[in-house]
């Protein structure tokens, strides 16, 4: 039963390294079954905020709730999402199929039959399922990614994080990664947050957006990606959406 | 390093507790790679420093006229310290360097990320599997050079002196103690320990690209192998107080 409570509450947080911070006073939530988008240039600190999110990095401030139950680090047993990093980072030394049962098995009593029918059914799912036998290093990057997501989806969690799912993909990959993400949205209810700057794939598959600039340690704009093209008047904003160089932001409206 | 080896002394026994954390099917995979394709090596390698005790034995030991006591300085010399030690250089630089590139990858390519994003700790699901099969396979290794120490002094001895091989075995035998063959393989575990650790700690230590991946392997190969000399010492020194 969807709940009208934000799936992820992000409360002034600060990141960064010893005494160099990347970015503060960084708020935001994220509602439930909806797609996110964290946008912004490059080492503007994307991949670093998500790495935050999932519980990979400790805040230097601030609170991460997922859930209701605070920092990513405090969830007892299973971790309630999935993540799809930037490479797929599918384990080289299993197959696909044993890469989807791990988190199955270690999180699970389920063995045997029924984890081989849930993994070719998630296989399945994202068109991969004749090749369940094959290593990552056998497959090409696209169908990687693909493999990552279905892992992603193994536990059955509400909220899915994507680190540049279409990074490196040609525009029909990334086009069917972009609707496999719609259908896990929208058919599903599943959170959906994803790190990217790929522009077609956030006006096609994102609700809600915040723009990250580096100069600026932090968040610049909040919305609807689509109604920030059109009506942003900051300057970095508009120039990232509409692919402008610095100099043709003030006449691009 | 020390923050490592206390995370791995706190993952121990908590692996033992959910056995589920622990990577148990890479077990035999790391047994062959560890063990059965390092004994050709480690074996050649111990039968060369046999020879060279032996070659050394016959040619001081003979200007007194002790040619006999060439066996026993073989026995003495490999049993008790040098194919521990020769054996454990060689796992140091062979695995030690496998697993800290393996490891270092997994670091760079996101997979030990994806390890912890799935609520799974690196330490118990790589680490505590690798210190296992190096812990299991080295005193093996060990005790397999030690045949192959005791077959080279007995070539050195008998391609230079008029021992015969039935001599040369039976004053061998004559000389192995328990003492001398413990002394040698209670310190191997130990050893096995250090390369893990040394390796599996540079290894999840790695940051950045290839370029990282290289320099945390000679790391790795580099600390293994100081650190096995410096064990070997402190088992030496302590066994030499003990008087055993």
């Amino acid at each position: 039963m969807p709940s009208s409570r934000a799936h992820i509450i992000v409360d002034d947080l600060r990141l960064g390294w010893g005494t160099r911070v990347l970015m503060e006073h960084v708020y935001f939530d994220v509602k439930r079954g909806s797609v996110f988008a964290i946008l912004g240039g490059s080492g503007c600190g994307k991949s670093t905020l998500l790495r935050h999110l999932i519980g990979l990095e400790r805040p230097q401030a601030g609170r991460i709730d997922i859930d209701g139950v605070g920092d990513p680090k405090n969830h007892e047993g299973a971790p309630p999402f999935g993540v799809l990093f930037q490479s797929g980072a599918l384990f080289s030394s299993m197959t696909l199929a044993e890469n989807l049962a791990l988190p199955l098995t270690k999180w699970t009593p389920l063995r045997g039959s029924i984890v081989r029918e849930l993994v070719l059914a998630k296989l399945g799912l994202v068109g991969l399922s004749p090749f369940s036998e094959l290593l990552p290093g056998e497959i090409s990057g696209g169908m990687k990614k693909r493999a990552g997501i279905a892992r992603a989806l193994m536990l059955e969690a509400d909220l899915l994080f994507f680190d540049e799912p279409s990074a490196g993909l040609d525009p029909i990959s990334a086009v069917e990664l972009d609707q496999l993400v719609l259908t896990l949205s929208r058919d599903l209810g599943i959170t959906v947050v994803i790190v990217t700057h790929e522009l077609p794939s956030i006006f096609m598959v994102a609700d809600d957006c915040i723009v990250l600039d580096k100069a600026a340690k932090g968040i610049v704009a909040r919305g609807d990606p689509r109604r920030l093209r059109d009506e942003s008047k900051i300057p970095f904003v508009h120039n990232f959406f509409t692919r402008s160089s610095p100099g043709a932001s003030t006449e691009g409206g | 390093m020390f923050d490592f080896t206390g995370r791995c002394a706190i993952a121990l026994p908590k692996a033992v507790g959910a056995p589920t954390s622990v990577d148990w099917r890479s077990i035999p995979r790391l047994l062959q790679e560890i063990g059965a394709d390092a004994w050709p090596v480690t074996s050649i390698a111990n039968l060369l420093v046999g020879v060279i005790v032996g070659f050394l034995g016959v040619s001081q030991l003979g200007r007194f006229g002790a040619v006999a006591f060439v066996p026993e300085l073989v026995v003495v010399a490999h049993f008790r310290e040098l194919c521990p030690l020769i054996t454990a250089i060689v796992v140091g630089g062979r695995s030690g360097a496998g697993l800290a590139s393996e490891i270092a990858t997994m670091k760079v390519s996101e997979e030990i990320d994806a390890l912890r994003s799935m609520g799974l700790d690196p330490v118990r699901w790589l680490v505590v599997p690798r210190c296992l099969a190096l812990v299991l396979t080295l005193p093996l290794l060990t005790w397999i050079g030690d045949v192959f120490g005791v077959a080279g002094g007995m070539t050195a001895t008998m391609a230079i002196t008029n021992m015969t091989a039935r001599a040369y075995v039976q004053a061998t035998f004559n000389h192995i103690t328990v003492a001398h063959l413990l002394v040698g393989l209670v310190k191997t575990p130990f050893l096995a320990l250090a390369i893990g650790l040394i390796a599996c700690g540079n290894g999840l230590a790695t940051q950045g690209g290839a370029a990282a991946v290289g320099s945390r392997t000679t790391s790795a190969v580099v600390q293994s192998i100081f650190g096995v000399v410096v064990i070997s010492t402190i088992f030496t020194f302590f066994f030499a107080l003990l008087g055993i």
